[in-house]
């Protein structure tokens, strides 16, 4: 197993290299260049209530289940008290504290300013982070968060391979993630990989486990709390007014106090070098948050990178299984001389080329949509109710985060399958007619 | 009638856009969730009526779900288009 994980390395060094050039214009390798002068120059980091709000959860989740277990050390009828009145309670107050910081209520007034959760500026490009680097194109969160996501897998399976093998009995510290590397591995491999692979599983395993480990890392590493809520300020491109923010020394928060409308701001003092530079331009006085991270996941130029390496191995997997005439498939002219029904059959292969390219764009949009309408679902919970309730979403996203790496890794397995497989079908029908 | 509402100003080109999001991502999900009712169910009742091939059941019901569910994603990402970017 030690030597499956090792064969793993140079797949996923594959993968990144192949997936950054498949970025905005072939671009490899920005973050060597990233000035992270720039990165530190915008207005310094700034915390979103969520990032709060995720903290809250964890502590309210935590007093509850404390609170449970507790209860259910005690006597009955204490248990029952404890169960009926404390915990309604607790959760009372929660819900009360997020009404409170939530849509509809009044929020912390901080400098006059409430603060309180605030509906996230969407957008579906990723933000970039700097001005043009490399052929025109900038340096944009989601990569940032890419080359920590390929930091993460490629560590992990780095100190993974190095200590694999068995250990002596008292297993603890590197030895436990050892263990746990070489249970996932074996899990995959064995109840997976060998069912629907058969023989092949040992060879195209490295590939199809590189991107479970590597969509799996993206997605959960994307829920981290930071992850889209701190960043840099900067006035909204787009027609939106923006926020009102708070500035403590280098930091900055975003209030939930919307700036005025880009026309009546015009007639306001400038109060600091940002409004100056807004009142110049004719923009928005306001501020939006630009994170300096953001879910790999919901970049489509990484989903779509990710999809073409699949399908593109599929071919090579179905090449080197059934050598060039695997091309067969898709142009299908052998069945041209068997009249009319062969015409129809050369136009069903055509319809099959049309399929691989389908594969692409489904591999693509399912992973970008889940987990980019998962983050805005979130950011709106947040926004709604910043307490208690995004906490349930939040579990719902750990769900499908798994989920949809592990659909990814089997639809990729199962179209090798029959990549490898197909022809063979041909092959005795051929013999049959 | 569309004209008209366009001519009166009632509705903006972005309420449109708006109203068509909503509808795109809602009339788009009604298959799939349909689609996705009927799978469970079956893979349910399989599951039911041989519960030794749970595992293979479960696989094969995710995967059919994540086809299914692919069209609905298609909505969304249609509706997503409609909203922020068109």
């Amino acid at each position: 197993m030690g030597k499956l994980i090792r064969r793993m390395g140079p797949y996923l060094l594959l993968g990144l290299i192949a997936l950054l050039s498949c970025g905005v214009g072939g671009q490899a390798a920005f973050w060597l260049l990233g000035s992270l002068g720039d990165l530190l120059r915008g207005a310094g980091a700034t915390f979103l209530a969520s990032a709060t709000g995720l903290i809250g959860i964890l502590l309210v989740d935590a007093l509850v289940i404390a609170l449970v277990l507790w209860g259910l050390r005690d006597t009955r009828v204490i248990r029952y008290f404890q169960t009926l009145v404390v915990v309604p309670l607790i959760l009372g107050f929660v819900l009360g504290t997020s009404l409170f910081f939530g849509t509809l209520g009044q929020g912390l007034p901080v400098g006059g300013k409430p603060l309180k959760a605030v509906l996230p500026v969407i957008l579906v490009k990723p933000e970039p982070l700097t001005g043009p680097l490399l052929f025109g194109a900038p340096l944009t969160n989601t990569m940032v968060a890419m080359v920590l996501v390929d930091l993460v897998v490629l560590g992990l399976g780095f100190l993974a391979a190095r200590r694999a093998g068995p250990l002596p009995p008292p297993v603890r510290g590197l030895g436990v993630l050892v263990n746990l590397f070489e249970f996932l591995v074996e899990a995959l491999y064995e109840n997976l990989a060998k069912v629907v692979l058969g023989h092949r599983a040992r060879q195209v395993f490295p590939l199809v486990a590189s991107i479970f480990l590597m969509v799996l890392t993206a997605n959960w590493m994307g829920l981290i709390p930071g992850f889209d809520s701190i960043g840099k300020v900067e006035h909204p491109h787009g027609p939106e007014a923006g926020y009102e923010v708070i500035h403590w020394g280098p930091f900055a928060m975003l209030t939930a106090k919307p700036a005025a409308a880009p026309a009546e701001a015009a007639g306001h003092g400038s109060e600091d070098q940002g409004g100056h530079e807004g009142a110049e331009q004719g923009k928005a006085e306001g501020f939006i948050l630009v994170p300096y991270l953001r879910a790999l996941s919901t970049d489509l130029n990484f989903t779509i990178g990710l999809a073409l390496v699949a399908v593109f191995m599929v071919q090579v997997w179905g090449v080197r299984a059934l050598g060039p005439g695997y091309f067969w498939k898709f142009f299908n002219v052998k069945a041209l001389r068997r009249g009319f029904m062969g015409i129809i059959e050369f136009l069903v292969s055509l319809l099959e080329l049309i399929s691989e390219v389908a594969k692409v764009l489904s591999f693509s949009f399912r992973l970008f949509g889940n987990i980019f309408a998962g983050h805005v679902l979130l950011g709106i919970m947040m926004f709604l109710l910043p307490l208690l309730i995004p906490a349930i979403f939040y579990g719902l996203e750990i769900f499908v985060g798994l989920i949809q790496a592990f659909i990814f890794m089997m639809l990729t397995m199962v179209f090798i399958a029959l990549a490898t497989a197909g022809h063979g079908e041909g092959h005795s029908e051929e013999h049959h007619s | 009638m569309l004209g008209l509402i366009l001519a009166q100003e009632i509705l903006s080109p972005q309420a449109l856009s708006v109203l068509g999001a909503g509808l795109a991502i809602g009339l788009g999900a009604l298959g799939p969730g349909i689609g996705i009712g009927l799978l469970a169910s079956g893979a349910l009742q399989a599951i039911g009526r041989n519960p030794e091939a749970t595992p293979q059941i479960q696989l094969n019901m995710i995967l059919a779900i994540a086809f299914a569910e692919a069209i609905a994603i298609y909505a969304l990402v249609v509706a997503l288009l409609l909203k922020f970017v068109a």
